[in-house]
């Protein structure tokens, strides 16, 4: 199963996808953090509550790419939908592939451990109260969290710890708090 | 004001160069300084006067008649000595009264121990006297300097410099407003901009007054350097050339008889005592006072011209004034204020009182003596100057110089006790071996006493290099040299080192003050091209190699500190002339092989940084060079400004400056790396620490409200950014700042 | 044997500055520069812009290994295409090479900073980071 979830984020990753230059792109992304910051006056809950929202609404769009390309049919359970962001989500969208890991007993809640972020390359925080607070990749927490949501997962999304602000690892940590019911939009029948 | 005193700034020869080549604050224009050099190397009139005459110059409040004479000697530097005139010579020509000669040389010997260099007396070559004594050219430079500080202190600027250093913040936000008014300037006539301009232009006056005074510390420093009055077998140009006997009319001719025969006698022993010394080539010209006063006077002149041109055989003039002071009751009369350079009579500034830097004296008891010193420059010791070149020239140059003279007849003029003797470059080796064989030589009068190291003055090397120096101070510059350079092999291999060393020095410098009389910015362009004739090649294989040769034998074989600071000095200033000159011809097209301006600046910074380096100067001068040094800097891009003012415009249009001041800003692109200012401030911030700011405030104060203006207008740095570096902690710059608060 | 290594934003203004001393000749890394130069460092190589300045358009090279002297020591200089420039200043004789080298090392940790979207242009580099990475390079080349 896992296997041929990694050759499918493969192929997909090979032939499906247009690719921008990694710099072009992480640049980009800086400078919206770094501009926001700038605009909110090195507020920096608010950064990441911006930096949350944007990602949110990213993810509840791209899900419809993420489907229309991998054509994958409805997850059984937690783990495979561990897999499936790991392998395939993160795969073809940002071509990494996180480590699933730390499941809690209750199989509801696990971490994403990202060796390396692509967002995060160059990045220095630039002093200690960002250090502190400012969850620099806040973005892909909003990304999957809007994903989620799509597919009737209610989510919480967070980071636990990031190597930027000297961390021993880049975490991810996802909690499942309820699978919600297929509700048919009010207004259609 | 003030100003005034500082005399030779205040010529009309300053003036026009001021126009041309703006004088800045780290110094004044070299093509002034040229004029301060040009001074040093005067023809020198010795003066000797009856104390009858002296008696007449005590009316008039002076200690003798000299000190009289001197200040009528200024009125000559105030045309262009390099403006060429119809004939094709130099038409000005300033000269020095001096002590008479047996009274120089009487202190020169009496101050023997201290004149001299101190390390090996035992050494033949290293007797030789010091252009002035030891502490000299320090005392007058700080003495000076110690004035212009005085006058400094009281000006607005001074204020001004203050509290621009310490309360920056207060006159930068005026300094806003002001500039805020000058763009509403067109529209809003408001009367406090009128003031502020007002203030303005009060600001800047005080500020070129400063500038002038700034200039006038390092002009005191080089004519001390150049100038003196010491006798030295080896160079003529301090030996008088004129010997005035001033008398008074009312001699009479059993006493003007004596007086003569005495100064002959006097002669005569000096020439006995000292054998290199050569009094026959000194005309002797009378100046016979005559009193209006005194009717009888006027008859007795005629009788004592015609006894000394009958009798004695030599020439005289006559001068006609008042002999006393006119009394408070023809307080009517019009004054003329005469200036003496202070710049030469700071050195003697501790025996006079400031006052004595100018005098008031009648127009018409001035105008006499001006027409007499007029007479005697220009009737009487030109053309006897030209007279005995041209007798010399046919004598001892021509001779050598044609091939025919040199195969036959040469050799009957040169020897004059020894038949067989030849100075032929290719009879060295036998003359060599004769000259150590007359061992102690004090019978021979032609050759090289090496044991007492001097020429005796009947040799032709002596005849030749009082050619040269007489070449040179009417400043046939391309003549003195073809003369230095017949004697150069001679010299060498007599191992007369200070002779060598001299010669050279003189050599280099009239290369190079030829070179700078040809390219003359000042002169109007006659024919379009002017070429200063000074190459790379000259600079490489003549000019550096004469320097480091003369430096290293007057330093180390003669022990002659002065003469090396001289040397070094000088040379360097006249490149910098040279440089400059160059720079403000440039439109003007030069020969493709003539050295740069650039490349003349280099050369010149070369050698204050060698000065600087020797320690051969102490604090006080070093300071100054420092502050010169960086004037060559700050000369670098100059003038080049007027690109610069397209490329600001350009700028101005440039939608990147106007939307995206982070967008790097477009260099100006005419003289682009053209200027030197940070360079010029290292060396200006050397400068004040060397001043040292306990012992010297003013000038330190000066020097830092320089380098803090120039590094808010040319880096847009401000104080407000502490971060900026010249700011920080620990840096010199705010060190000498705080010690001066 | 010491360097003092500065690199001067587009502006002219250091942005980083190190007194390191040699390694080589077993040095131990500890800067010996007398107290008249330490006062004076930041003016001279300011100094020295306005020979790097006129070079800029004649020189191809980013190198200059003679830009200017002041008084036994001199200065080498590395210009980047953006007008950053690393200057040395240093009384080593014959380690220009070494030198070279480490300018251009510097010069990639240099590019990597100004990508970091926190950092300004011309902002004091102040990343402890970049600090112990100059350090390593430096005791690697100089």
């Amino acid at each position: 199963m896992s296997k041929q979830l990694k050759q499918l984020g493969d192929d997909i990753w090979k032939n499906q996808v247009e690719k921008i230059n990694s710099e072009l792109f992480t640049l980009t992304y800086g400078s919206v953090v770094a501009q926001l910051c700038k605009d909110l006056d090195n507020n920096y809950d608010q950064v990441n509550n911006e930096l949350y929202k944007m990602g949110y609404n990213i993810g509840v769009r791209l899900i419809d790419e993420f489907l229309q390309k991998t054509q994958l049919s409805r997850c059984t359970n937690m783990h495979e939908t561990a897999e499936v962001v790991s392998k395939i989500g993160f795969k073809i969208f940002l071509n990494i592939t996180p480590t699933v890991s730390h499941w809690t007993a209750d199989n509801k809640s696990f971490g994403l451990i990202l060796v390396e972020n692509p967002l995060a390359d160059f990045v220095e925080l630039p002093n200690t109260e960002a250090r502190k607070k400012l969850w620099y990749s806040n973005v892909l927490c909003g990304v999957l969290k809007g994903c989620l949501e799509m597919v009737q997962l209610d989510c919480d999304v967070s980071f636990l710890q990031d190597s930027l602000k000297g961390d021993e690892n880049t975490e991810i940590r996802v909690k499942l708090n309820k699978i919600l019911k297929d509700e048919i939009p009010a207004g259609e029948e | 004001m003030a100003t005034s005193n500082w005399s030779i700034l205040d010529t009309k020869y300053a003036k026009q160069v001021n126009s041309l080549i703006a004088p800045d604050f780290t110094g004044v224009s070299s093509l002034i300084a040229r004029q301060a050099i040009l001074k040093g190397y005067c023809p020198k009139v010795s003066v000797h006067s009856s104390p009858t005459a002296d008696h007449v110059a005590r009316n008039y409040g002076f200690s003798n008649f000299l000190s009289f004479l001197r200040f009528f000697e200024y009125d000559l530097a105030d045309s262009d000595f390099c403006l060429p005139s119809d004939k094709g010579e130099p038409n000005r020509i300033v000269i020095k009264f001096v002590d008479s000669l047996e009274h120089i040389i009487e202190t020169q010997d009496a101050n023997k121990g201290s004149f001299q260099g101190q390390s090996a007396p035992e050494k033949p070559a290293g007797r030789f006297p010091e252009l002035y004594g030891e502490h000299i050219l320090t005392n007058t430079v700080s003495r000076h300097m110690d004035r212009v500080n005085n006058e400094i202190e009281k000006t607005s600027f001074y204020t001004n410099a203050r509290s621009f250093l310490w309360n920056a913040k207060d006159l930068e936000s005026e300094c806003s407003e002001v500039q805020n008014s000058k763009v509403q300037d067109s529209k809003v006539q408001d009367s406090k901009v009128q003031d502020s301009k007002v203030q303005d232009s009060k600001l800047q006056d005080s500020k070129v007054q400063v500038e002038q005074m700034e200039g006038s510390i390092y002009l005191s420093m080089l004519s001390k350097a150049t100038s003196s009055n010491t006798l030295v077998p080896f160079e003529f140009i301090n030996h008088p050339v004129v010997n005035l006997v001033v008398i008074t009319a009312d001699i009479t001719i059993r006493d003007l008889q004596a007086v003569y025969s005495d100064q002959k006698r006097k002669y005569l022993d000096l020439h006995a005592r000292f054998p290199w010394l050569d009094t026959s080539c000194m005309m002797t010209l009378f100046l016979i006072l005559v009193d209006t006063d005194a009717v009888e006077q006027f008859q007795a002149l005629s009788g004592l011209q015609d006894y000394c041109v009958s009798v004695l055989g030599e020439d005289s003039i006559g001068c006609t004034f008042s002999f006393e002071k006119a009394s408070n009751s023809d307080a009517g009369l019009p004054l003329e204020k005469i200036h003496a350079d202070s710049l030469d009579f700071a050195a003697a500034a501790k025996l006079r009182p400031d006052s004595m830097l100018s005098v008031e004296i009648a127009k018409k008891v001035a105008k006499p003596i001006h027409s007499a010193v007029d007479t005697i420059v220009y009737k009487k010791m030109v053309p006897f100057l030209r007279r005995k070149i041209q007798k010399w020239h046919e004598e001892y140059v021509v001779p050598r110089k044609s091939l025919t003279g040199r195969l036959l007849g040469a050799g009957r003029l040169w020897g004059s006790n020894s038949s067989h003797r030849s100075f032929f470059s290719f009879g060295y080796g036998k003359e060599k071996s004769e000259s150590s064989e007359s061992g102690a030589g004090d019978a021979d009068t032609t050759l090289y006493n090496a044991q007492q190291g001097y020429y005796p003055s009947a040799s032709p090397f002596v005849f030749l290099r009082r050619l040269g120096d007489w070449y040179f101070m009417m400043r046939d510059y391309k003549n003195a040299y073809t003369v230095y350079e017949m004697l150069k092999k001679q010299y060498l291999a007599d191992r007369a080192y200070g002779y060598l060393s001299s010669l050279q020095e003189f050599m280099i410098v009239s290369l190079l003050l030829g070179a700078s009389c040809k390219v003359n910015p000042l002169e109007k362009a006659t024919d379009g091209k002017r070429v200063s004739g000074i190459t790379a090649k000259i600079v490489s294989d003549v000019i550096a190699p004469f320097l480091d040769s003369s430096f290293y034998s007057y330093l180390s074989r003669c022990s002659l500190k002065t003469y090396t600071i001289r040397l070094t000095l000088v040379t360097a200033e006249l490149f910098l002339v040279l440089g400059q000159s160059v720079a403000y011809c440039h439109e003007r097209l030069f020969s493709r092989y003539a050295l740069s301006s650039e490349a003349c600046f280099i050369e010149s910074q070369k050698l204050f940084k060698r000065l600087i380096d020797s320690k051969l100067v102490d604090n006080v001068c070093t300071g100054v060079l420092m502050q010169r040094l960086s004037y060559i800097y700050y000369c670098n891009d100059k003038p080049g400004v007027s690109g610069s003012e397209e490329d600001n415009q350009l700028q101005r249009k440039s939608y990147y400056t106007e939307f995206n001041p982070e967008k790097l800003t477009f260099p100006p692109t005419s003289h682009f790396g053209a200027s030197r200012s940070r360079k010029s401030i290292l060396w200006m911030l050397l400068c004040a620490k060397t001043l040292d700011p306990v012992i010297n405030r003013t000038q330190v104060t000066l020097v830092l409200w320089y380098i803090e203006n120039e590094l808010r207008q040319t880096f847009h740095l401000g104080p407000e950014s502490t971060v900026a570096w010249p700011y920080r902690k620990g840096s010199l710059f705010v060190a000498l700042k705080a010690s001066l608060e | 044997m010491s360097y003092y290594f500065a690199i001067l934003g587009t502006n002219d203004a250091p942005v980083y500055e190190l007194e390191i001393g040699t390694y080589r000749q077993s040095g131990n890394g500890v800067p010996h520069l007398p107290n008249e130069l330490q006062e004076l460092e930041q003016f001279i190589l300011n100094s020295s812009l306005d020979i790097l300045q006129d070079n800029q358009f004649k020189d191809t090279g980013l190198f200059s290994k003679n830009l200017d002297s002041f008084y036994g020591y001199k200065i080498l200089s590395y210009l980047t295409q953006g007008n950053g420039k690393f200057l040395i200043m240093t009384d080593l004789k014959n380690h220009d090479e070494s030198i070279r080298q480490f300018f251009i090392e510097i010069h990639e940790l240099y590019v990597r900073n100004l990508l970091n979207p926190f950092y300004e242009i011309n902002q004091p580099i102040r990343s402890a980071d970049f600090d112990t990475r100059v350090r390593a390079l430096a005791k690697r080349y100089l």
